[in-house]
């Protein structure tokens, strides 16, 4: 057991470990730190912007409109979803502007966000676009595969709704919605951060991104990256952090 | 005063499934319902429990509190097995003597260690104690059992059956059994209701003497009986 969780650790640690030297090679090679930066270079960068005093402001603003998108868009396809499987009609009307959000070029969105919106409401919106489709798709999946033999032993035991909704289908729900929540969740992230680029809203990641581009300082924006993996990962933990509180690993 | 089905029709598309089907079903005791697979028992059961609906006939005596175990467990995964049975009293019982009245009944079946765990973490034979359990507590006065110690191995099986009738000697309820197994049906059935098939009739309706005296003979008597009909 012993041997091969420490095997497990070591395929994980090993790819990041080549990367880091391709890298350290790459910049040698290249040997110009505006195309690629040192990691030296961009360690003291991160160590900069860590140091600096609206770091964690910036960090809280860009998590917080990331939270804010995860929130907005799973109520939104709940209600969605729920009218949705209720009404065919209203299904109907719905499916088309999924697959339209859904297909629509993400920048398409932000260019007529900007236009429309005020500049701190264009990454939420682009965020909420993205999510929402997936969200109204995976809850309505786990809507219609609810366990039929445990509506039907429901029905027979003269269950009331309320009592059906909440201890059979909200469960279902939760637990299709926990399935995906890592990845959706990161994807609010990116899509945050890719409207804050181009928004360039104040105390934001991607308002930081354009700022160390403009200054040509590659490194910064390598430090940067560096630190939306790290934020991205902090959301991972946020997750089975949930999911251990929840019922959901009780039972699993 | 029985329950009496009278007259009982349904059709599924043009499948007549049962036919002027007309049985008592006795107040006190198990009525076991025998017939060929597919002859229209779970129907049968459905109809009673209101899960389906009858063509024409009718259910006299019959009343809306009505439990069902299942062939499979129908335990909800993620609620334990105290939380189970909550869900089906919920609106039915007083709010206050809900737990109270679950605790009594995993107290009285041994099963009290187990109300915390999850149904993923309990045996099949466990499992369906669990479902068993929950129509005993529910308060309902006729019980529909559709096949329940079918999916279980013998051992298993014989350990459900001594479990459910200490139940029934217990709590006095009216008890339809449905199964297709013959020693089940004389283990258990105060009366044993053999079915013809499609169009469903009754083909024979028996006393079990062995439930009368639990003899090897009357056994015996009792399986040459419904093997010479079946």
């Amino acid at each position: 057991m012993k041997v091969y969780i420490s095997k497990v650790k070591k395929n994980r640690i090993l790819p990041w470990i080549s990367l880091i030297i391709l890298w350290f090679v790459l910049s040698l090679v290249v040997d110009n730190d505006v195309i690629v930066p040192g990691i030296g270079l961009t360690f003291k960068n991160l160590f900069r912007i860590i140091g600096s005093k609206d770091f964690v402001i910036t960090i809280l603003w860009t998590f917080g409109r990331t939270i804010v998108v995860f929130l907005v868009s799973t109520l939104l396809a709940v209600f969605l979803a729920g009218f949705s499987s209720v009404s065919k009609l209203f299904y109907s009307h719905i499916k088309p502007i999924m697959s339209l959000l859904a297909s629509v070029p993400i920048l398409a969105l932000i260019l007529l966000a900007l236009i429309w919106l005020h500049v701190e409401m264009v990454s939420i919106f682009v965020g909420v676009i993205y999510i929402l489709p997936l969200q109204f798709e995976n809850i309505l999946n786990g809507i219609q595969t609810v366990d039929k033999k445990l509506l039907e032993m429901s029905r027979a035991y003269g269950v009331g709704k309320l009592a059906k909704i909440q201890d059979i289908y909200i469960p279902t729900i939760i637990i299709s919605l926990s399935s995906i929540a890592n990845s959706t969740l990161g994807s609010a992230l990116k899509m945050v951060i890719a409207g804050e680029v181009l928004s360039q809203v104040r105390y934001s990641v991607g308002g930081n991104l354009v700022l160390e581009k403009t200054y040509l300082n590659t490194g910064g924006v390598f430090a940067w990256i560096i630190v939306i993996l790290l934020m991205s990962n902090a959301l991972s933990l946020l997750i089975h952090w949930w999911k251990k509180k929840s019922f959901l690993l009780d039972w699993m | 005063m029985t329950l009496q089905i009278r007259n009982l029709n349904k059709r599924f598309n043009d499948l007549h499934v049962l036919k002027d089907l007309t049985i008592d079903i006795e107040k006190t005791g198990i009525t076991c319902i025998m017939g060929p697979s597919g002859c229209g028992k779970s129907t049968l059961l459905n109809i009673i429990s209101g899960l389906d609906k009858e063509d024409s006939g009718s259910l006299i005596g019959f009343d809306n509190s009505i439990s069902y175990v299942f062939q499979e467990d129908r335990l909800i995964p993620w609620k334990n097995v105290q939380e189970n049975i909550y869900f089906v009293l919920k609106g039915k019982v007083e709010k206050e003597k809900i737990k109270g009245t679950t605790q009594k009944y995993l107290n009285m079946v041994g099963l009290q260690e187990y109300s915390k765990y999850y149904p993923h973490q309990l045996s099949g034979g466990m499992k369906q104690r669990v479902s068993i359990l929950r129509a005993f507590v529910y308060p309902a006065s006729l019980l529909l059992l559709d096949e329940p110690f079918s999916s279980q191995d013998i051992k298993r099986k014989n350990n459900l059956i001594q479990f459910f009738s200490d139940l029934v000697e217990r709590e006095n309820k009216s008890v339809i059994l449905v199964t297709h197994d013959l020693d089940v049906a004389i283990r258990l059935g105060n009366k044993i209701i053999l079915l013809t098939d499609k169009p469903t009739r009754v083909k024979k309706v028996l006393n079990n003497i062995y439930r009368i005296e639990e003899m090897e003979e009357n056994y015996i008597k009792m399986k040459k009986l419904i093997e010479l009909e079946i």
